[in-house]
């Protein structure tokens, strides 16, 4: 009898086999998505926020794995030395296209190594000053900053505070010195005891600061203006047009996803932002954007080279 | 009076059971997490943290905190028992604690480390509750050149760590700061001592060097020298603190609380400092210094009050300012965000039920501590009983898998073991590993401060001497210096310290 259920089982696990084209459909077990962080920053945040909705639409989980250090690189080797089949994937930050210029011998190719899923949301920047500095406005600081020596802290070099100031500095032609820092809370501290002057800050941070009169918040840093500062201008509306950074998280994987994966994943990923899960990723501070891999290629795209750029023009790194 | 109707409400919130559940939770797996070395409450909370997401904000917020301050405790039970500290702040305790165990007295070295540890909690808490405002602004007056002398002066106080000879001790604080600069250069961006190695652009990691030199090196003495037995075990009797160890740990618990309650309360790195710093002024203060590293309770009693003490008031920049003073502040930080609640100087009004909520779960967190460490004990005592030849592998295995568990990262398995072979051979040959830690842990932010100051300052080296506090905390160490040196110009110290 045993035996005969079994003979069964088989013949027709058999003529499922051969009804079914191809391979059976991705996917057959739990996806790991990499977070190139420890749990509790945002991109970790984002990454958990979305994972169940993700794991609902494809069928199976999506567990998150996090491997911080090393700017990103060490998760990003990880990802890149992935089987190719669509079941590990990394959700990668502004650092990934930093990373190249700033640091030596990366130990895969940034551009080569990996294949664009998703840009899922990102998180607009604001620039704050210290309230002993003497400017109410974006133009007044640009002024002050052209007869005056400004310090501004940074979360370490090739990290978006530093690189977005950086960028605001060769477009403005203004000199302000870096002051690096281990990571933005530290930076933070001493820009609010007034050590150092200016920050590019995530408006989640600063905003409570800015609300009792601890910093003064002068421009956001994303193309457009922020539902949550209606009436704080952008960088680029001030006169300098272009100027753009924010502090990006997208879905990629190792070069080889087969492309039926791929779309898939994409589609997985691009219709986990519910409008439900909008309005948390929101209220976290981060603006959903639910892009696909062709945005997240075009963004990599265009930063590499203009991070490239002005890491060379700034003499960021010794290398 | 606002602090006493604050008072009142926090009670209220903390005394509801659901909070009271949770500060259990988050005071036993810190207990817990303690214990295991390697795994610290940064991983834990970090590991948790999602689960929060479902919880109301002030539970959350009572259990995270449950779960750091429980580790302090937790945290000192391997130091003393195997001599593996699993926190930077129970490296101080391995010395003479584990000494003590070895001396059968490890029932008394851990009643005083929790006895100790609970009332520099309380005190710190009522400071905590009574002027987090002003302190919190006191504390923004450190600035680079302050926090630069301080590690200076932490630094100096390092070759008074050892028992030994000061020119052995000297020598690990320089090997302590040369591979604590292992890793990328945060001004330059540059890879320093990673010999082109990614997995050491962040450095060493802490804990797996710690582990590696006290632990693991002590493990391979022992298994060296059958005839060394590890430990003594005393009669169950002997398991309470006697008449005259309390009497001599009273002073120690008292100064470590005022110190570890300063320190603490500076974001850039002072908890850290606070034990180490203890361990120095009881052993300076000691009638019979001699003792320490010998198994000297003072030196149990103080660090362990300190760090307890530092743990606590280290929330006094979040709670006020929103502002962490390190990694565990931090995920809390990062928790309340994802609770809706955005950190910063107004959460004492918008959120008191928070705040004075937190205060209190500390209060009774602390309590429920010494009641879950004491019973504890006993069964502690008697683990170490297991046969040596079948402890040692398990002590090992846990090792590894609490080095691996912080970081899933494989590398930090194999600087504990390198540190281990290191730590063997430092111990045959007569140095001191505590200085060594030491020198690790203060020597990068020694280079962070200094070349930030020098920045901020354009390069004009007078901001430390200017700086009133800093040219106070350079006096300070000018003395240091001094007293520690003139024991060694008498070269009788080196004869009568040494075995």
């Amino acid at each position: 009898m045993k035996m005969l259920r079994l003979a069964a089982t088989l013949l027709t696990g058999a003529l499922i086999a051969g009804a079914t084209p191809a391979r059976a459909e991705f996917p057959e077990g739990p996806i790991r998505l990499i977070v190139p962080f420890a749990p509790g920053g945002t991109t970790d945040v984002v990454a958990r926020r979305i994972a169940p909705k993700v794991g609902e639409l494809l069928g199976q989980s999506v567990i998150i794995d996090n491997r911080g250090g090393g700017g990103g690189s060490i998760a990003a080797q990880a990802t890149a030395t992935a089987e190719p089949d669509g079941y590990t994937l990394m959700m990668t930050t502004t650092s990934h296209t930093a990373n190249p210029s700033v640091q030596m011998n990366l130990p895969y190719d940034t551009l080569k190594d990996f294949v664009s899923v998703a840009l899922v949301a990102d998180q607009p920047g604001v620039i704050v000053v210290h309230p002993s500095v003497p400017v109410n406005s974006f133009k007044e600081l640009m002024e002050y900053a052209k007869t005056h020596k400004l310090t501004y802290a940074t979360a370490g070099p090739g990290t978006f505070p530093h690189l977005g100031i950086e960028l605001l500095k060769s477009r403005a032609g203004v000199d302000m010195s870096a002051i690096p820092y281990k990571g933005a809370g530290p930076a933070m501290t001493d820009l609010l005891a007034g050590h150092v002057k200016l920050k590019l800050d995530a408006y989640i941070t600063a905003y409570s600061h800015v609300k009792a009169g601890k910093l003064k918040l002068l421009a956001v840093s994303s193309p457009e203006r922020i539902p949550q500062l209606p009436d704080t201008p952008t960088v680029a509306e001030l006169g300098y047009p272009g100027y753009e950074v924010s502090f990006w998280m997208g879905i990629v994987g190792p070069t080889g996803i087969p492309e039926p994966v791929r779309a898939k994943l994409e589609k997985a990923f691009t219709d986990a932002l519910t409008p439900e899960i909008r309005a948390v990723l929101e209220k976290d501070g981060v603006r959903p954007i639910g892009g696909s891999g062709k945005d997240l290629d075009a963004l990599i795209q265009r930063e590499i080279p203009q991070w490239a750029k002005l890491v060379k023009d700034a003499n960021i790194t010794a290398n | 009076m606002e602090i006493f109707t604050g008072i009142e409400l926090g009670f209220a919130t903390a005394l509801s059971f659901q909070n009271l559940i949770y500060c259990f939770v988050g005071a036993l797996l810190g207990t817990m997490i303690g214990v295991l070395p390697g795994l610290g409450p940064v991983a834990t909370i970090a590991l948790l943290l999602p689960l929060t997401f479902a919880l109301p904000p002030i539970p959350a917020l009572i259990m995270l905190a449950g779960i750091y301050y429980g580790a302090q405790y937790g945290g000192s039970t391997t130091a003393i028992l195997i001599n593996v500290p699993g926190e930077s702040s129970s490296v101080v305790t391995a010395l003479d604690g584990y000494q003590m165990a070895r001396r059968g007295r490890a029932g008394a070295a851990l009643a005083i480390a929790a006895l100790g540890s609970f009332f520099a909690g309380t005190v710190a808490t009522f400071l905590l509750a009574l002027f987090a405002p002003p302190l919190a602004e006191i504390a923004l007056t450190f600035g680079p050149a302050e926090y630069f002398s301080l590690m200076v002066v932490g630094l100096i106080a390092s070759v008074t760590l050892a028992s030994g000879s000061v020119l052995k001790a000297l020598a690990m604080v320089v090997l302590g700061l040369l591979l604590g600069l292992t890793g990328q250069d945060i001004y330059s961006g540059m890879p320093r001592l990673t010999f082109g190695s990614a997995s050491l652009i962040d450095g060493y990691e802490f804990v797996a060097v710690a582990m590696g030199i006290f632990g693991l090196g002590e493990i391979i003495r022992n298994l060296e020298d059958e005839s060394r037995p590890p430990m003594k075990v005393g009669t169950f009797s002997s398991l309470a603190p006697s008449r005259e160890e309390v009497r001599r740990s009273i002073k120690p618990v008292l100064r470590g609380t005022v110190l570890g309650s300063l320190l603490g309360i500076l974001p850039g790195g002072g908890a850290l400092l606070s034990s180490f710093a203890s361990y120095s002024m009881e052993k300076k203060l000691s009638k019979h210094p001699e003792e320490f590293g010998r198994g000297a309770v003072e030196g149990v009693a103080g660090p362990e009050s300190a760090n307890n003490a530092g743990a606590q008031t280290s929330f006094i920049p979040m709670l006020t300012l929103g502002i962490p003073s390190n990694p565990v502040m931090a995920l809390m930080i990062g928790a309340m965000i994802i609770q809706g609640i955005t950190p910063g100087p107004d959460i004492i009004t918008s959120q008191p039920d928070l705040f004075w909520g937190l205060i209190a779960s500390m209060w009774i967190g602390n309590f429920m501590l010494v009641l879950l460490n004491l019973p504890l004990i006993g069964m502690w005592v008697r683990l170490v009983t297991v046969p040596y030849h079948l402890l040692f592998p398990i002590i090992v295995m846990v090792c590894c898998i609490g080095v691996y568990s912080a970081e899933n990262n494989v590398a930090n398995v194999t600087t504990m073991a390198v540190f281990g072979a290191a730590g063997y051979l430092l111990a045959k040959l007569d140095f001191e590993p505590a200085p060594f830690l030491l020198g690790f842990v203060i020597g990068p932010m020694v280079e962070e401060y200094l070349r930030r100051a020098m920045l901020l300052s354009e390069g004009d080296p007078t901001v430390f001497i200017t700086r009133p506090i800093s040219a106070g905390l350079l006096m300070i160490a000018a003395i240091a210096l001094v007293v520690v040196a003139l024991p060694s110009i008498n070269s009788v110290r080196d004869v009568v310290f040494r075995e």
